[in-house]
């Protein structure tokens, strides 16, 4: 089942005269449950993807349908509901509410879809999931940088979003951490079946993804699968 | 709920900044509680003063006297005071009721002779009535004496009379022939009001009464137990003399006091300066706390809104912080209100004479609930109206945008 369409997506971006292409026709799509990276050098245009696919940019042209949905036909309120019911976020700065403790920021999207029931039994659960049901009380300061996303790995997760989207999950932590929060990402992806989409530079973490998807100046320059 | 606690502690994350806007907020309402109070005081005051030193809660005139009384004075008298006295008496909250026989005339000390204002009046009724009347030496009237007098201050001074004088009062009869009466000083008094210090004379009304060949009186000076029952006893006694069939009109005392209803007018005026400034005040500080904490939190808003937080949630929650900053504020500045107000009523705050008078007084601040809630409701107010521009700039915000500034 596709879960992701882009149909000729193009992104401009105009600073003052000048017009800076960010993309062109771009042409992805993506199927439910891949574990998928985008890759390429920076300014490539994996950040301004990513976002149109997050419902958070919209393009200058082109086609982008989730879960279904055209999306670029949808009011910013109606966008925030995909978000809110289909969408996780990994950022690279975690991106963590600092004055909610751990558990509060874990039910955030949770409250988002106005879920009323057993929402303390999610946020239990999810944390556990990845491996912080001790520190559910603890403030985000209080948390080491791969702690912390985990933490908003638990968070993308907990509304059970048909997709999440990683923009350099792992571009604020050493490579040891990077590399384990990439396979807890793997592990739930497997589990789960949740597709996720991340961008990365860097090699060894692009090699634990099934589909590689490499941009260039905005456009695809290759699209692999490692399995 | 859950809004309502992200607001809370969003609120206390910036303590020092958040203790100085709630410290602005709770001084406007301390300004607006203290000065409204002192000025609720003055108005009780002052209000009280007139009431209880000669106005009365209302008066009862013949139909006309109010309008023509003061050129033919004895055309428009009330005829068998006793029995209307009595009829009331027999309404509910009136505690008194003292008839009043004013003229004109001569007082002289065979020496000097001056021009007065007579007022005979029932010596056991009018002591109610007199509360702010003070006798600066020898007594005041008393039912056994009915040629004793006494005399204002001003007016005792200008013929050099004191306790025990004799003096000879010449009038208008109501007829018009010239009648004259010897009397007796057996007091001096002030009231606080100089003017009428300088040109009063009191008198058992029975002398007058006779002094001016008549058996009626032109006012019944009504005193009920409370001033907020003037109203309604004023509604009872028109019903009733229009039963009655009487030729009555009634004045409360708010028609009859010209000084205070312009001294009220005059604070009102300031009063309403200061509420604009302290309004201002508060608007200023939680509008630059708002401000701050919206720029502070740029980089948030972009991550509450990635994840599916919709912009009217966005304004709601800026909205609410302000929200919360005025309640906590007002709170803290009706309790400071409340805490000065008894310490200053405690204290006092010594008064100067108001204009016309002799009399100083002592201040306090009255604690009236309709104040302290318009304090509150405008602290509440200006922060959620000071925090809906700040609040409505985070929620335009481009998402993409707002999240570069998470770093
Ligand atoms: N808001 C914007 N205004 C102007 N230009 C932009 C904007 N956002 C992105 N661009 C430009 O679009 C191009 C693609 O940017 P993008 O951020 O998508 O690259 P990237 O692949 O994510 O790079 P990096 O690896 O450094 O994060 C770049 O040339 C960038 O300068
Ligand atoms: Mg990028």
């Amino acid at each position: 089942m596709k879960i992701v369409y882009v149909g000729k997506v193009t992104k401009e971006f105009h600073l003052g005269s000048t017009v800076v292409n960010a993309l062109r026709d771009i042409d992805l799509t993506v199927e439910s449950g891949e574990f998928m990276a985008i890759a390429g050098p920076s300014g490539s245009g994996k950040s301004t993807l990513l976002n149109i696919i997050g419902c958070i940019e919209r393009p200058t042209s082109g086609e982008v349908r989730i879960d279904g949905v055209d999306v670029l036909n949808l009011s910013s309120n109606e966008l925030a509901q995909v978000r809110a019911a289909r969408i996780g976020f990994i950022f690279q700065t975690f991106n963590l509410l600092p004055v909610l403790s751990v558990a509060e920021n874990v039910e955030y999207p949770l409250h988002l879809k106005r879920e009323r029931d057993g929402k303390a039994g999610k946020v239990a659960s999810i944390l556990k999931e990845v491996g912080l049901e001790r520190f559910s009380r603890h403030k985000p300061a209080e948390l080491s940088g791969g702690q912390r996303q985990r933490v908003a790995i638990a968070r993308a997760l907990v509304g059970s979003p048909s997709i999440i989207l990683a923009d350099e999950p792992t571009a604020n932590l050493d490579h040891n951490t990077g590399t384990e929060i990439l396979n807890l990402m793997k592990g739930l992806n497997k589990k789960f079946g949740t597709t996720f989409i991340f961008s990365t530079h860097d090699q060894k973490i692009m090699a634990l993804a099934d589909r590689v998807v490499e941009l260039r100046d905005g456009m695809t320059a290759g699209d692999r699968c490692t399995t | 709920m859950y809004n309502l606690r992200l607001a809370f502690k969003n609120i206390f994350r910036n303590r020092t900044r958040s203790l100085i806007t709630l410290g602005a907020i709770a001084f406007g309402c301390i300004s607006l509680i203290i000065a409204g109070g002192f000025m609720e005081d003055i108005f009780f005051k002052l209000r009280e003063s007139y009431i209880h030193s000669f106005l009365g809660h209302m008066q009862v005139y013949r139909k006309g006297f109010f309008e023509k009384g003061a050129a033919r004075p004895f055309d428009f008298m009330i005829s068998d005071p006793v029995a209307v006295e009595k009829r009331i008496l027999s309404v509910e909250h009136v505690r008194l009721v003292a008839p009043r026989l004013e003229f004109s005339g001569l007082l002289s000390t065979g020496d000097t002779t001056v021009s007065f204002i007579g007022q005979g009046i029932s010596p056991h009724e009018e002591k109610e009535l007199s509360n702010f009347l003070f006798i600066s030496s020898g007594e005041n009237l008393s039912g056994g004496d009915p040629y004793g007098i006494i005399l204002g201050k001003g007016l005792a001074r200008s013929i050099n009379a004191k306790p025990g004088d004799p003096l000879v009062i010449l009038t208008n009869t109501k007829g018009g022939a010239i009648n004259a009466l010897d009397v007796t000083v057996k007091g001096v008094f002030y009231t606080a009001s100089k003017a009428f210090d300088d040109r009063a004379v009191r008198l058992p009304i029975g002398t007058a009464q006779k002094l001016l060949h008549t058996d009626d009186v032109q006012t019944l000076v009504v005193l009920l137990d409370r001033t907020d029952n003037t109203g309604a006893v004023m509604k009872n006694l028109s019903a009733m003399f229009k039963k009655d069939g009487l030729d009555l009109e009634i004045k409360p005392w708010y028609e009859l006091a010209d000084f205070y209803n312009k001294t009220v007018a005059l604070y009102k005026r300031q009063f309403m300066v200061l509420k604009i400034i302290i309004a201002i005040v508060v608007v200023l500080s939680v509008f630059n706390t708002m401000n701050m904490s919206v720029l502070e939190r740029v980089g948030e808003v972009g991550t509450i809104m990635a994840l599916g937080t919709k912009k009217r949630t966005v304004v709601a929650l800026f909205i609410t912080e302000g929200l919360i900053l005025g309640a906590i504020g007002g709170i803290i500045g009706l309790a400071g209100g409340y805490l000065l107000a008894s310490v200053i009523s405690y204290v006092g705050i010594p008064m100067p004479p108001p204009p016309g008078s002799t009399a100083s007084w002592t201040a306090q601040v009255k604690v009236v609930p309709g104040v302290f809630l318009y304090a509150f409701v405008l602290a509440i107010a200006t922060s959620a109206v000071s925090s809906f521009y700040p609040a409505f700039k985070a929620s335009r915000l481009e998402i993409a945008e707002a999240l570069r500034h998470n770093i």
